[in-house]
C-alpha cells in the first residue's frame, strides 16, 4: 500500500514511516503540515492517507480539512485521522462524501503497533474503524433525533459493545437493543445487515449529525 | 451670601437677649387694661418662646453649609416677632404713652399675633421645600419648587383676605357680621394649607429626604394640634370653673406652638442627619399622635362634663383615648413604613446571616413591592446596567450604587410596584452585602473562566509537544527492540517503552485535567465512591471495593496524591493481581500526616522494584513528600493479598 504520513512532530512521524515500512507498505511521502498533505497527495497519488487532525499552519484542524478536501476530489483515496477525541465537527467534515474506507484512530494508539497496523490496514481494505477509546474520550452526545433510550444503545454500541452487552448493561431484551438499532439505522438512513460496517456507520453518522 | 450669614452668628442671641430685656421691663409694669387681661404667666410663657426660637435659629448646624438659609432667617425673625407680641401687650396693657402712641401700641397688641402665626406657617413650607428640592440628593424637580411657592402665596393671599374681611367685620357696616364669620374662616383654613403642601411634598420621596420632609409635614401640623389642644384643655378648664384658664392655655398653647414650628422646621433642614434617623422620625411623629390623643381627651371629657361629674368625664375621655391608642400600638409599624420605607427590607436582610443576601433580597422585595415577578439585577463594571436589559423586563429602578454607578437594579413591568421600588429610595448602605456578594460571584466566575481557558491551552499544549514527542520516542524505541538479540537489552528496551507508555497516560491525564471535579469540589470521599462505587465483583453482585474514608478535608495535594494513590493501587489489584474485594482506608489526619492504606485478596507477590505502575506511584508519592510501602498481606497461601500503604503529609 502506498502511503502518505502528515504528522507535525517529526519523532513521531519518523516513528510512523518506521512502523509502516516495517510492516510491508511503502511511504511515499511524509510531511508535516496540511499544505504539504495536499501537494504530496497530488504529486504521488498514494492509496492511503495517515493524517493528525491538528497541524500547522493554524493547529486547529488544518489536517482534517486538508483530508475533507482530498476525499472530496479522490473519492477513492483511504484516510486515517489521528486525533484525541472525536469532534462532531471533524466526523461531520470526513463523512461529508462517504463514509467508506475511513478510520479514526487514537494517537496514543500507535503504541499498540500491530493493533494499529491492522486498523490501517483495514481501512486500506475500504473498512470504516473507529476505535472505541476514541469514542470513550469524547463528550457525551447530546440527544437529538433519537430517542434517550436509543441514543443509550448507540453510545454502548459505540463504545464497541455487542448487543447482547448493550442488553445487559441497559437490563433489557437482546430483541429490545435489535428492535432499538433497527429504528436507529432507519433514523439515519442506513441499510441494516447490508454491510458490516452498519454499527460503526450508524455511530458516525450520528455524531456528524450531532454538528 | 455666606459672610453675611456668618455675621449673624451672635445676631439673633443679641436680638434674643434685647428682646427679652425689653419685654422684662414692660411686663415689671402693673396692667391697668379691664378689656383684656393676659397673664403674666402667659406673657412670660410667650418671651421664653421667642427667646427659644431666636436661639435655635443660632443653632451651629443651621450654619453648615448645605442647609439652606431661608429656613434659619425665617426663624430668626419667627423668634422677634414672638419676642416683640408680649413686650407690646404688657406696654398695652400697661397703659402707656400718648394718644398717638396708645394706638399704636393698640394696633400691635392686639394684632401682635397675626405676625408670628404666618411666620409659623410658612416655615415648614419653606423647610419641606428646602428639604425636598435639595439638588445634592437628586430629587430636584421643577414642580416641587412650583409647589412651595403655590403654598407660600396661598397661604399668604388667605391671611391678607382673611384679615380683611375681618376688619370689615370689625369695623361695622353691611354684611358686617357675615365678613366676620367669612374672615374666621378664611383664617382657620390657612392653617390647613401648609399641612398639605407639606404632606403632598412627602409622597415619591425616598430615605433621609423622606424622613426630613416627614418632620417638616409635622412641622406644619404640630403647632395646630399644640394651639387646638390648649384651647381645648382652657375651655375645659373655663367649664370647670377656672375663668383666666382659657387665656392663659390659648397663649401657652401659642407659646408651645411657635416653638414646636421653629424645632421642627429647623431640625428638618439641619446639617447632621443623625438627628433624622427613622428612630427620631417615628418617635416625632408618635408625640404627634400622642398630642392627638389629648385633643380627643379634653374635648370628650369638656362634653360629657355638663352631664356627667368631673370624675366620670375623666374617665369617659380616658377610655376614648385608650381606644383609639390601641390601634395605634398597631399603626406603629405604618407609620414605621410612612416615614422609612425600606425598614422592612432592612429587618429582613438583617435577618439573613447565611449568605444568601441576594436570594433574600429578592424575596423580600417581591413581597414588599407586590411584584412576584420582578427582577433584581447587579450590573458591574464589565456588565453595567443598559436600556435594553429593560426590554425584557420591565424598566429598572436603581436601589443601590457602587462607585457611582448602578449597582442593583430592579426590573419590573408593574409601575405601581416600581413606584414602590422608587420610595425604598437609594439603600447603597443595606443593600452593600448583597452587592459584595454579586461581585465576589463574578469574580470567582471570572477567575475560573480564565483558569479553565488557561487549562485548555496548557492541554493543547502538552498534546501538541510533548505527547508527541514521547509517543514517536516510545514508537522508535519498540521498533528498535525488535532488531536487539541480546534479551537483556531487549528487556531494558521494553522496559523503557513500558515507562513511556506511562509518561504518554500521565501527561494525558495531566492534559485532559483528570483530576476530577469532584475531588476538588467535594473531597477524597465522594471522589472516590463516584469512581469505584459501581464496581460489581463478577461472581457475586457485591461492591468490589469497600471505602472507609473519612469526610475530612485534607490540603489538595494530599487529596490528589491520596486519589491518585488509591485509584493505581485498585487498577493494579482488580487488573493484574485478579482480587476480587478491596478494602481502601483513609486514616483520620493526625500529627500532620494521613494513612492511606489498600488492601486487597489478590495473589500477591507485588514487588514496586519491578512493576513500572507500582514504581510510578512510589515516585510520586515521594514527590507529595510522603511514603509508600508495598507489602504482602496476611491471607491464604494462594490468595496472600498486597497492602499499599501511603504515608502522606496533609497539612493540616
Amino acid at each position: 500500500m502506498r502511503v502518505v504520513i502528515a504528522e507535525d512532530q517529526v519523532l513521531l512521524r519518523d516513528g510512523l514511516v518506521r512502523l509502516l515500512t516495517e510492516g510491508g507498505h511503502r511511504v511515499t511521502a511524509a510531511v508535516g503540515d496540511a499544505v504539504a498533505l495536499v501537494e504530496a497527495v497530488n504529486s504521488t497519488r498514494p492509496d492511503l492517507v495517515l493524517a493528525d487532525v491538528r497541524m500547522p499552519p493554524r493547529m486547529v484542524d488544518d489536517g482534517a480539512r486538508a483530508v475533507a478536501f482530498l476525499r472530496e476530489r479522490l473519492p477513492e483515496l483511504a484516510t486515517v485521522v489521528l486525533t484525541q477525541q472525536v469532534d462532531p465537527g471533524v466526523v461531520a467534515l470526513l463523512t461529508a462524501g462517504h463514509p467508506r474506507a475511513l478510520g479514526f484512530v487514537l494517537k496514543d494508539s500507535v503504541m499498540e503497533t500491530e493493533a494499529f497496523l491492522a486498523q490501517v490496514e483495514a481501512v486500506g481494505a475500504g473498512a470504516t474503524v473507529l476505535d472505541p477509546a476514541v469514542l470513550e474520550r469524547s463528550t457525551a452526545p447530546a440527544a437529538g433525533v433519537l430517542t434517550e433510550r436509543e441514543a443509550e444503545v448507540l453510545a454502548r454500541v459505540a463504545a464497541g459493545r455487542s448487543n447482547a452487552g448493550v442488553a445487559a448493561d441497559l437490563c433489557i431484551a437482546v430483541r429490545t437493543v435489535d428492535a432499538h438499532l433497527r429504528s436507529v439505522f432507519s433514523k439515519l438512513g442506513l441499510e441494516p445487515g447490508s454491510d458490516d460496517n452498519v454499527r460503526v456507520l450508524a455511530v458516525l453518522t450520528w455524531l456528524a449529525s450531532q454538528h | 451670601m455666606g459672610p453675611a450669614v456668618r455675621g449673624w452668628r451672635w445676631g439673633w442671641p443679641i436680638v434674643a437677649g434685647v428682646g427679652a430685656a425689653a419685654a422684662g421691663i414692660a411686663m415689671a409694669l402693673p396692667w391697668r387694661q379691664d378689656e383684656l387681661h393676659v397673664g403674666l404667666v402667659a406673657r412670660a410663657a410667650m418671651v421664653a418662646s421667642g427667646v427659644a426660637v431666636l436661639l435655635v435659629a443660632a443653632w451651629r448646624p443651621l450654619r453648615d453649609p448645605p442647609v439652606p438659609r431661608t429656613t434659619a432667617q425665617l426663624t430668626g425673625v419667627l423668634g422677634a416677632a414672638v419676642l416683640l407680641y408680649p413686650t407690646s401687650l404688657s406696654l398695652w396693657g400697661a397703659g402707656l404713652g400718648g394718644p398717638g402712641a396708645a394706638g399704636v401700641l393698640e394696633v400691635l397688641a392686639m394684632g401682635g399675633h397675626v405676625v408670628p402665626l404666618v411666620l409659623f406657617q410658612l416655615l415648614p413650607v419653606v423647610a419641606s421645600g428646602a428639604v425636598t428640592n435639595t439638588p445634592a440628593i437628586g430629587t430636584r424637580s421643577p414642580r416641587r419648587g412650583t409647589r412651595t411657592g403655590t403654598g407660600v402665596l396661598l397661604v399668604l393671599a388667605l391671611v391678607v383676605a382673611s384679615n380683611g374681611l375681618s376688619g370689615y367685620g370689625l369695623r361695622g357696616g353691611p354684611g358686617a357680621a357675615a365678613a366676620g364669620v367669612a374672615g374666621s374662616l378664611l383664617w382657620v383654613s390657612s392653617f390647613a394649607v401648609p399641612s398639605v403642601v407639606t404632606w403632598a411634598a412627602v409622597r415619591g420621596t425616598a430615605g433621609e429626604v423622606r424622613r426630613r420632609a416627614v418632620v417638616a409635614a409635622v412641622a406644619a401640623l404640630a403647632p395646630v394640634l399644640v394651639i387646638t389642644a390648649c384651647w381645648v384643655l382652657g375651655a375645659v378648664g373655663a367649664a370647670l370653673g377656672a375663668d383666666d384658664t382659657t387665656i392663659t392655655l390659648l397663649y401657652l398653647g401659642f407659646s408651645g406652638g411657635v416653638l414646636a414650628s421653629a424645632v421642627l422646621s429647623v431640625g428638618a433642614v439641619q446639617a447632621r442627619d443623625a438627628l433624622v434617623r427613622t428612630r427620631v422620625v417615628v418617635g416625632v411623629l408618635d408625640l404627634l399622635l400622642g398630642l392627638v390623643g389629648a385633643v380627643v381627651f379634653a374635648w370628650l371629657a369638656l362634653a360629657v362634663s355638663r352631664d356627667l361629674p368631673t370624675g366620670w368625664a375623666v374617665v369617659v375621655g380616658g377610655a376614648a383615648v385608650a381606644a383609639l391608642g390601641l390601634p395605634w400600638l398597631r399603626w406603629h409599624g405604618w407609620v414605621a413604613r410612612v416615614v422609612d420605607p425600606a425598614a422592612e427590607l432592612r429587618h429582613e436582610l438583617a435577618a439573613d446571616t447565611g449568605g444568601e443576601q441576594r436570594r433574600s433580597l429578592e424575596r423580600v422585595l417581591r413581597r414588599v413591592v407586590g411584584d412576584p415577578n420582578l427582577a433584581v439585577r447587579y450590573p458591574t463594571a464589565d456588565a453595567p446596567h443598559t436600556a435594553e436589559d429593560e426590554d425584557d423586563d420591565g424598566d429598572g429602578v436603581v436601589l443601590a450604587h457602587s462607585a457611582g454607578a448602578p449597582a442593583v437594579v430592579v426590573l419590573s413591568s408593574s409601575p405601581a410596584a416600581r413606584a414602590r421600588l422608587r420610595r425604598l429610595g437609594d439603600c447603597s448602605d443595606l443593600l452593600r452585602p448583597a452587592v459584595l456578594e454579586a461581585q465576589l460571584d463574578q469574580a470567582d466566575q471570572l477567575a475560573r473562566l480564565a483558569a479553565s481557558l488557561e487549562r485548555r491551552r496548557l492541554s493543547q499544549d502538552l498534546h501538541d509537544g510533548l505527547q508527541g514527542r514521547l509517543l514517536g520516542l516510545a514508537l522508535h524505541l519498540q521498533l528498535s527492540s525488535r532488531d536487539v538479540d541480546d534479551p537483556t537489552s531487549r528487556l531494558l528496551l521494553e522496559q523503557a517503552v513500558d515507562v513511556l507508555r506511562r509518561a504518554v497516560d500521565d501527561v494525558r491525564a495531566v492534559a485532559d485535567d483528570r483530576l476530577p471535579q469532584l475531588l476538588v469540589e467535594q473531597g477524597l470521599g465522594p471522589a472516590l465512591t463516584s469512581l469505584f462505587g459501581q464496581l460489581r465483583t463478577r461472581v457475586e453482585e457485591r461492591p468490589a471495593v469497600v471505602l472507609d474514608v473519612p469526610a475530612t478535608r485534607l490540603a489538595a495535594p494530599a487529596e490528589a496524591t491520596a486519589y491518585f494513590v488509591v485509584s493505581e493501587a485498585v487498577a493494579n489489584a482488580l487488573k493484574h493481581a485478579q482480587a476480587s474485594r478491596v478494602v481502601v482506608r483513609v486514616s483520620e489526619p493526625s500529627g500532620g500526616r494521613v494513612v492511606v492504606t489498600v488492601d486487597d485478596d489478590g495473589t500477591g507477590g507485588a514487588d514496586p522494584r519491578t512493576g513500572s505502575g507500582l514504581r510510578g506511584l512510589a515516585e510520586r508519592v515521594r514527590s507529595a513528600d510522603g511514603l509508600l510501602v508495598v507489602r504482602d498481606g496476611s491471607g491464604p497461601e494462594r490468595a496472600r493479598g498486597t497492602v499499599v500503604e501511603a504515608v502522606l503529609p496533609c497539612g493540616s
